[in-house]
């Protein structure tokens, strides 16, 4: 079993690493994506802003680093999202997903198998994307053990979420509908780029209900305000609860799609 | 004990449709693409299921791989049911289906063998012996650490097949093994399963090439619209036509009312007008029946009736696809 794991994470590994664009693509994007926001929040901040500016506004002064943790954790679970959901249904219509369903392997490690390798592939991205910011923005990370904490803390939800939707992606093309939504709903009700504190107040109820927000408020108090894990237990204990929950999701979508298939044949209803 | 049996295998799929899913009002309509097929293989037999495309042979191979469920009926692999036990059957099988796509293109043919090793749970000290092996008997060792994308589709077919003997399973299953290889790697191939075969395994092939079914099979399903039409060795399947039986006709020109004419002509059950290699070239045209050779001058007649011109006759000897004519009325290629 967990020789089966450990196989399929070094083939997405070794494949990954065999697409260069892609490594271009995934370490260029995440420092350009917040510059956006950075020069946003200057504008509006104007030429007379002090750090109490910024304090005021967002809770931490340091709005780059406020904006790089939403901006990087928003962009972690949407490049899951589709990676996953379309690694997965690029298998199946090329047919390694049905060379894998030949062997005796377990279904369920190949996936495991596939989501160790994304994730591994998104921390070593951040590592990159920190080290970085670090030089563009001047980025410092507070409490470094702590952020980690918070940061493994999200897995178990964006890889439950990402098994969910790449059990989906499998056979029904209306999903792909279903990740927009997803990711547009994230980014305006996860607080990315400004305090969850601005929107309505009936639609903060719905915000602090999302995995994303509490991620994204745990980090920046860890990473920018420089908290302790102590401080953020609530929401780490929330983020644990969400990723249990996605990760049965995801199974019981994965078992019912692998019968689906099995019933409907593999291309389904495409 | 029988390596593969079938009982009485049936498969409903939904029919197609171009509705999303939440368009769609009531049960979806059902089309029956395998129906009572039901067979037996030995262990050590290459048995071969011969029908034209649609026939549903992919159909009943892939219930045979416990990739699709049988809506009923059942299959067992040595002794084992593909849908209650699935693992046990895959330990068992080795399986060719979705041919040179199902290799990982962005990986090596050594990393795709040893890749696919851990997950047929070859030992991890047998692996590199077991994939280095497989790589020099299907000539591929040369290039083994050249990536897929760039091997020729007789090579990726190759691997494909030494992937599935990775567990040195005793069953092995290929679905249109030579689909779509020049004919020099088409016979490579066949000789490659022919050795295979040697070595004793069961193999269970689909082709829609009679030479090939004839040339392999210890036995042939004769596949048709879901059916098994008939099952037998290929000398008795083509011994079911009479001596005299089989007719062959080149015939220049001719108009629409060829076939007719033809089968107008007593004693002929069944005509195959096979398409001229090039407009103006004779083709060939099959005539079956009793005791044709007296026919012979109604049916240079009956062409000349029809505004062709007869070129060549010769009675010949049946082959398999003639076979399928005379099952079903209808040309095996089409
Ligand atoms: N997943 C599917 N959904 C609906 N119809 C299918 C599916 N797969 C095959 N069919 C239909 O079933 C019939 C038999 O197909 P198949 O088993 O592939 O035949 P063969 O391999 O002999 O060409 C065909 O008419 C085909 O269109
Ligand atoms: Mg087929």
């Amino acid at each position: 079993m967990l020789r089966a794991v450990a196989a399929v994470a070094r083939r997405e590994l070794v494949i990954f690493g065999r697409y260069p664009s892609w490594f271009i693509g995934t370490v260029i994007w995440p420092v350009l994506f917040p510059a956006a926001y950075v020069f946003s929040i200057r504008a509006l901040a104007g030429p007379a802003a002090t750090p109490q500016t910024y304090a005021d506004a967002l809770g931490v002064s340091d709005y780059a680093g406020f904006l790089i943790v939403g901006t990087t954790l928003w962009m972690w679970v949407n490049i899951t999202l589709w990676s996953m959901g379309g690694a997965l249904r690029q298998e199946q219509l090329g047919g390694t997903l049905e060379a894998n369903w030949l062997t005796p392997a377990p279904r369920l490690a190949v996936l495991a198998g596939d989501a160790v390798a994304n994730g591994a592939i998104a921390l070593l991205q951040m590592g990159v994307s920190v080290a970085l910011f670090v030089i563009v923005y001047g980025f410092h990370v507070r409490s470094p053990l702590a952020s980690l904490a918070v940061l493994l803390a999200n897995f178990p939800w964006v890889y439950g979420l990402g098994l969910l939707f790449a059990s989906l992606v499998v056979w029904a093309k209306e999903v792909n509908g279903m990740v927009q939504l997803v990711r547009g709903v994230f980014l305006v009700l996860c607080g990315m780029t400004y305090p969850v504190a601005v929107l309505p107040h009936w639609l903060q109820g719905v915000s602090w209900v999302l995995p994303l927000t509490h991620g994204i408020e745990a980090l920046r108090r860890t990473a920018v305000a420089g908290a302790s894990w102590g401080a953020v237990g609530g929401d780490l204990a929330w983020l644990l609860g969400w990723g249990a929950a996605l990760l049965l999701a995801g199974v019981a979508a994965f078992r019912w799609t692998d019968r689906r298939m099995r019933r409907l044949g593999s291309v389904g209803t495409y | 004990m029988h390596a593969i049996v079938a009982e009485h295998l049936r498969k409903e799929y939904p029919k197609r449709s171009a509705q999303p899913l939440w368009r769609r009002r009531g049960p979806a309509e059902r089309f029956t693409a395998v129906e009572d097929v039901s067979f037996e293989v030995r262990a050590g037999e290459v048995f071969g299921l011969l029908g034209p495309n649609g026939a549903g042979k992919t159909t009943t191979i892939r219930m045979i791989a416990t990739l699709l469920e049988p809506s009923a009926g059942r299959a067992l692999v040595a002794g084992f049911d593909t849908v209650r036990q699935p693992a046990e059957v895959r330990r068992r099988l080795g399986a060719v289906l979705a041919g040179e796509r199902s290799l990982y293109w962005k990986l090596t043919g050594r990393e795709n063998l040893q890749y696919f090793a851990v997950l047929y749970d070859v030992p991890a000290s047998r692996v590199r012996a077991r994939v280095e092996e497989l790589l020099q008997r299907f000539d591929l060792a040369a290039r083994a650490d050249e990536l897929v994308e760039r091997y020729s589709t007789g090579m990726k077919q190759r691997l494909s097949i030494a992937r599935a003997l990775l567990a040195d399973p005793p069953v092995l299953l290929l679905d249109e093994p030579t689909l779509g290889l020049d004919p020099q790697s088409a016979r490579n191939l066949r000789e490659i399963i022919r050795e295979i075969a040697a070595e004793g395994r069961t193999v269970l092939l689909t082709t829609h090439y009679m030479e090939e079914a004839d040339q392999l099979s210890d036995r042939i399903a004769i596949m048709d619209k879901g059916r098994i039409v008939a099952l037998d060795t290929p000398e008795r399947l083509k011994a079911r036509l009479d001596q005299e039986a089989v007719v062959r006709l080149w015939l220049t020109g001719g108009d629409g009312r060829l076939r007719e004419s033809l089968l107008a002509v007593p004693g002929v059950t069944a005509v195959q007008v096979d398409d001229a290699p090039a407009p103006d070239d004779p083709r060939r045209v099959t005539v079956q029946g009793a005791e044709l050779r007296g026919a012979l001058p109604s049916l240079v007649a009956a062409a000349a009736a029809a505004g062709a011109r007869t070129d060549r006759v010769e009675i010949d000897e049946p082959t398999l696809e003639d076979v399928f004519l005379h099952l079903t009325g209808r040309a095996l290629r089409d």
